[in-house]
């Protein structure tokens, strides 16, 4: 028998392919094309004003040095991540037209992370509101529009949380579908979703609701597996890709981040370096804390799903292939919002809007300590730009 | 001037009941039941108590034929006058339940009648005829008996070559039409000199084109079954609307059973189909048995069938084929929905309730609903496994899938159900085409009908044994090709009349499917080659992006299959199945086998029906609700 706590979830993520907001698809472009506009805008400016991201450059020239119908097979080396290296070729413009790419793709995340908010009953203004949060802050600006590969990870890995969320509590397989492949196709635009995928697969190993049958064993293995297939099998898919047509297993994923597996000063300190990192990360999202709280307080198991995104934020950071300090705290405050429970009381409402400011706070304290590249970016962007004074 | 005889005087007869209390034919007990059940269903008495086996048919009639004061005749053992029935249509006599037995002495026509023979109707028979008629009873299964017997051939010319005659080009009696043949020679001459002229050009071409049509075919089948599970939650029929369902609006439900060399599942049937939650009187069971197969007659008769069942002598003749056999039920069929079963089939009970729903609520162009199909033995060994693994998301995610983008839905080989007089204007089914289910599908969505999906579940008997395995396949395949050739006849006004979408959709589907099987092996060939000797050494028969092209979609088109197939067992809650998807590249070698023979059949033996044993399940007492 499933426990009190998921009927709390039950409705709130089997609605979300029934119902959706707004309810046309006309309705949904609409939203995310208005919400996309001034991401485009500012990504337009801050090419004008502060050149091409470094990022979003790399990534053109890598995507443009590729002569896949050529005789020579060693290019699959240099080929990772393919999916964001084949919308670098296939999207014009270069590194600018990365950044537009990327300011089109706010209005996708924007607008189903309010959308998850609003059938768990929260309101328009709230849930603009607590979506503001995250993107209106200079991390989000800097991730959107400078580094577009980060970006789009970003956004599967929200979708694919979204899913495995209605997949685990709901068993609703079209769901399931958009949890592996989300999760598939981020890790084959950055090696740093691999981990969140196998997070991904072990929460439907605990976080599941609760049987000890022998069928509820066997499910929640089929669970994982169909969770975790895409990831792997598009990871194996392509090492035997550039191990046969290059001669090496992992040069291309070495060579996207050349950390990989090094671990310097050793297992632990490494690891321990990785924890303070993303340690200090937590202070941009204290939206997730709040989260997890209220999680625990209602299903402990629950709040596994926090500590499982902090978990592979600390993996990735350890193994070699982490996410961009921006990106990671953008992640966070997107995963705070899909997690967050239906229902709260007044008392976590009050938490939770004090933390929301904190975190907006925080965002722009980012201008003065910590997250180098954004304070270095948006201080450009607003000294040398039109914005200057 | 047509004159009539005078027919037989029908006095106010005692109520039929009474009648057979009277003869110690029923008890009072029994009758109270009898009219409770006609209450609700509206029924009439004597269809309720034959139904029920209270009393035998014989026997009603006979006391029917009492009361109606009119002599009763055993057309059984009574030879008809076949000249008599020279200008009359069968298809009315069946549905009026009448036939002309003989002459007599006086020149009127002697009439049996299933039906009270009042003054009305016997003018009207007199009219029909133009003689004199003088009409006595017999029942309704002599009626339908003789019909079959002295029709056999108008039936069999029907079943056989109706289809062909009305209208040519939907028929695959003729494998390829002149236009189709000078088309397949103009390609294989043009490929052939291609090769000649230019080999490692044509070579490279020609892979690039396999590992694409591959990947693109592949594509399309998992896109379709991501549209489908949209729909897991959308139940097509809700328990409720089921029950809303009084006996009294209930129609009459023809259900088709053909049968060949069945005779191990023949008695399973009986009881599979005692389950269904419908009024037996309102039912007509027609097991359709071909006229040399002795063997399943005794079996069935063995099996004593309920009245609602009539044994069908399909008559013989080529092609020997399911859809002939089934093309001979819509021919006696008097139910207003008509649905296809096989032998070892076991319907959810509530399933021709769900189809009516489901008939309510779409409109009249909807000719079909096509329930889901899934096994009992899944477990029985690893055929089965992958069987199901196959069917489950075929028919959970593929045709609702289907149905959600406006796409043709090729049928299942059971458990379509029909609004019978819609099926008899599409033409019935092909009897030269070995998948007439698919084709039927496709030809609805050609002439404009539409074909619907509902959830409910047939469980059937997974092929357990691997020849058997590929018989069956190379039969489905073939069926697929032959169906893509008819419909491709004239593809431009196929375009014009379901459009663009659909007209891909059919040949991504039909087409595509064979396709992918035939596009396997050379796709494994390349792997093989890349992995035993490497791409360097082909690279002047096989560029770098060649290999790179084929092992690509192999790759992604294989994982995309698997992860179908995963999803597919989960939804059914067959967890266990979930790691056996792994085995799916290999499960599309033995398609592979089967999809080559099926090419080669197509040459040289377009037509010919290759049997699938069923009843080799060791797994009898599986059960579907419990995987």
């Amino acid at each position: 028998m499933a426990s009190p706590a998921t009927s709390l979830h039950a409705p709130t993520f089997l609605r979300w392919r029934t119902e959706r907001w707004p309810r046309t698809n006309w309705g949904r472009w609409s939203v995310r094309l208005a919400v996309a506009v001034p991401f485009v805008a500012l990504a337009d400016l801050a090419n004008t004003t502060t050149g091409p991201s470094v990022a979003n450059d790399l990534l053109h020239r890598q995507a443009a040095s590729l002569h896949w119908a050529s005789g020579q097979l060693g290019w699959v080396a240099h080929a990772y991540p393919p999916v964001t290296i084949a919308v670098a070729r296939l999207f014009p413009g270069g590194a600018q037209g990365l950044a537009i790419a990327g300011g089109l793709c706010t209005g996708i995340l924007i607008q189903l992370t309010i959308e998850r908010l609003m059938l768990r009953a929260v309101s328009v203004l709230a849930a603009v509101l607590l979506t503001a949060a995250v993107a209106l802050t200079p991390a989000f600006w800097f991730v959107a529009t400078q580094d577009f590969s980060a970006f789009l990870t970003l956004i599967l890995l929200s979708v694919a949380l979204t899913g495995l969320l209605d997949f685990t509590y709901n068993r609703s397989t079209e769901s399931g579908f958009i949890a592996g492949i989300g999760f598939g196709l981020a890790t084959m635009c950055d090696l740093a979703a691999l981990p969140f995928a196998v997070a991904g697969a072990l929460a439907t190993l605990f976080v599941a609701p609760q049987a000890k049958a022998v069928r509820e064993v066997a499910r929640r293995r089929a669970a994982a597996t169909v969770v975790l297939f895409p990831s792997a099998a598009a990871l194996a898919g392509w090492a035997f890709l550039q191990w046969r047509f290059s001669g090496s297993w992992t040069r291309s994923f070495s060579s996207t981040d050349p950390g990989l597996l090094r671990f310097p000063g050793g297992l632990w300190i490494s690891l321990a370096r990785a924890a303070s990192s993303v340690g200090h990360d937590l202070v941009f999202a204290p939206v997730l804390v709040v989260a997890a709280v209220v999680l625990y307080s209602r299903r402990p198991s629950s709040a596994m799903a926090c500590l499982a995104f902090v978990g592979c934020a600390i993996v990735d950071l350890w193994v070699g292939a982490p996410l961009s300090g921006p990106t990671m705290v953008v992640l966070l405050g997107v995963v705070a919002l899909a997690l967050l429970p239906a229902r709260l009381t007044t008392s976590e409402q009050v938490a939770l809007w004090a933390c929301v400011a904190l975190q907006v706070a925080a965002a722009f304290g980012v201008l003065h300590f910590g997250l180098a590249p954004v304070a270095d970016w948006t201080h450009r962007l607003f000294s040398i730009g039109p914005l200057a004074h | 001037m047509t004159t009539v005889a005078a027919p037989p005087l029908v006095r106010r007869a005692e109520p039929l009941g009474t009648s057979l209390i009277e003869r110690g034919l029923l008890t009072h007990a029994e009758l109270e039941w009898a009219l409770g059940v006609q209450r609700g269903t509206g029924s009439r008495l004597g269809s309720i108590l034959i139904a029920a086996g209270l009393v035998r048919r014989l026997d009603v009639y006979r006391v029917l034929s009492e009361s109606w004061n009119c002599p009763f005749v055993d057309l059984t053992v009574t030879s008809i006058d076949r000249t008599l029935l020279t200008r009359l249509d069968p298809h009315r006599l069946a549905a009026e339940l009448w036939i002309p037995v003989q002459r007599l002495a006086d020149g009127s026509v002697l009439i049996a009648t299933a039906e009270r023979p009042e003054r009305g109707r016997a003018q009207y028979i007199a009219a029909s005829l133009g003689l004199p008629v003088r009409l006595v009873a017999t029942t309704d299964w002599d009626i339908r008996r003789a019909i079959g017997q002295c029709f056999a051939e108008v039936i069999l010319d029907e079943a056989t070559l109706g289809l062909w005659r009305r209208d040519e080009d939907h028929s695959a009696r003729r494998v390829l039409s002149t236009v189709q043949a000078v088309v397949a020679i103009a390609v294989l001459v043009l490929t052939a000199e291609a090769f000649l002229l230019a080999p490692i050009g044509s070579t490279v071409i020609l892979s690039a084109v396999i590992g694409v049509g591959f990947l693109v075919s592949v594509s399309f089948k998992f896109i379709v079954c991501m549209v489908g599970s949209r729909y897991e939650y959308a139940e097509s029929v809700s328990r409720q609307e089921i029950e809303a369902l009084t006996d009294a609006e209930l129609p009459l439900y023809t259900i088709l059973v053909p049968a060949y060399h069945e005779a191990n599942v023949v008695g399973a049937l009986m009881q599979n189909l005692s389950r269904l939650e419908y009024p037996p009187d309102k039912l007509e069971i027609l097991l359709l048995l071909e006229a040399d197969d002795e063997e399943t007659r005794q079996a069935a008769i063995a099996a004593r069938p309920p009245e609602t069942v009539t044994i069908v002598t399909v008559p013989p003749g080529q092609p020997q084929t399911k859809p002939k056999a089934c093309n001979v039920g819509l021919f006696l069929a008097r139910g207003e929905f008509l649905v296809i079963y096989d032998a070892e089939d076991r319907p959810e009970p509530d399933q021709l309730k769900a189809a009516l729903v489901a008939f309510g609520r779409a409109d009249e162009r909807q000719v079909c609903v096509q329930a889901a199909l899934n096994y009992f033995n899944a477990g029985e060994n690893a055929l089965t496994k992958m069987f199901t693994l196959e069917y489950s998301f075929w028919f959970d995610y593929m045709l609702p899938g289907l149905e959600a983008m406006r796409l043709p839905i090729p049928l299942g080989g059971t458990s379509n159900h029909f609004r019978t007089d819609a099926l008899r204007r599409l033409g019935g089914w092909d009897p030269f085409n070995v998948t007439e289910d698919a084709d039927l599908g496709i030809r609805s969505a050609a002439l404009g009908e539409t074909v619907g999906v509902i959830s409910s579940t047939t469980f059937e008997e997974a092929n357990s044994a691997y020849g058997n395995f590929i018989r069956q396949r190379s039969r489905w395949i073939k069926g697929y090709l032959q169906t893509t050739l008819v419909h491709l006849r004239h593809p431009v006004e196929l375009v014009r009349s379901t459009g663009w979408t659909k007209t891909l959709g059919f040949a991504l589907l039909v087409g595509g499917t064979p396709l992918s099987f035939l596009l396997v092996p050379p796709l494994y060939v390349l792997f093989a080659i890349t992995m035993i000797v490497g791409p360097k050494s082909v690279a002047r028969f096989f560029p770098g992006w060649v290999l790179w092209v084929s092992v690509a979609c192999l790759i992604v088109g294989n994982a995309m299959m698997i992860y179908v197939s995963m999803m597919g067992v989960f939804k059914r809650r067959r967890y266990r199945l979930v790691l056996w998807a792994f085995a799916n590249p290999l499960y599309w070698l033995l398609h592979s086998v089967a999809a080559y023979k099926a090419l080669w059949q197509l040459v040289v033996k377009p037509h010919y029906w290759e049997k699938t044993e069923h009843g080799l399940t060791s797994d009898i007492a599986a059960r579907p609700d419990l995987p």
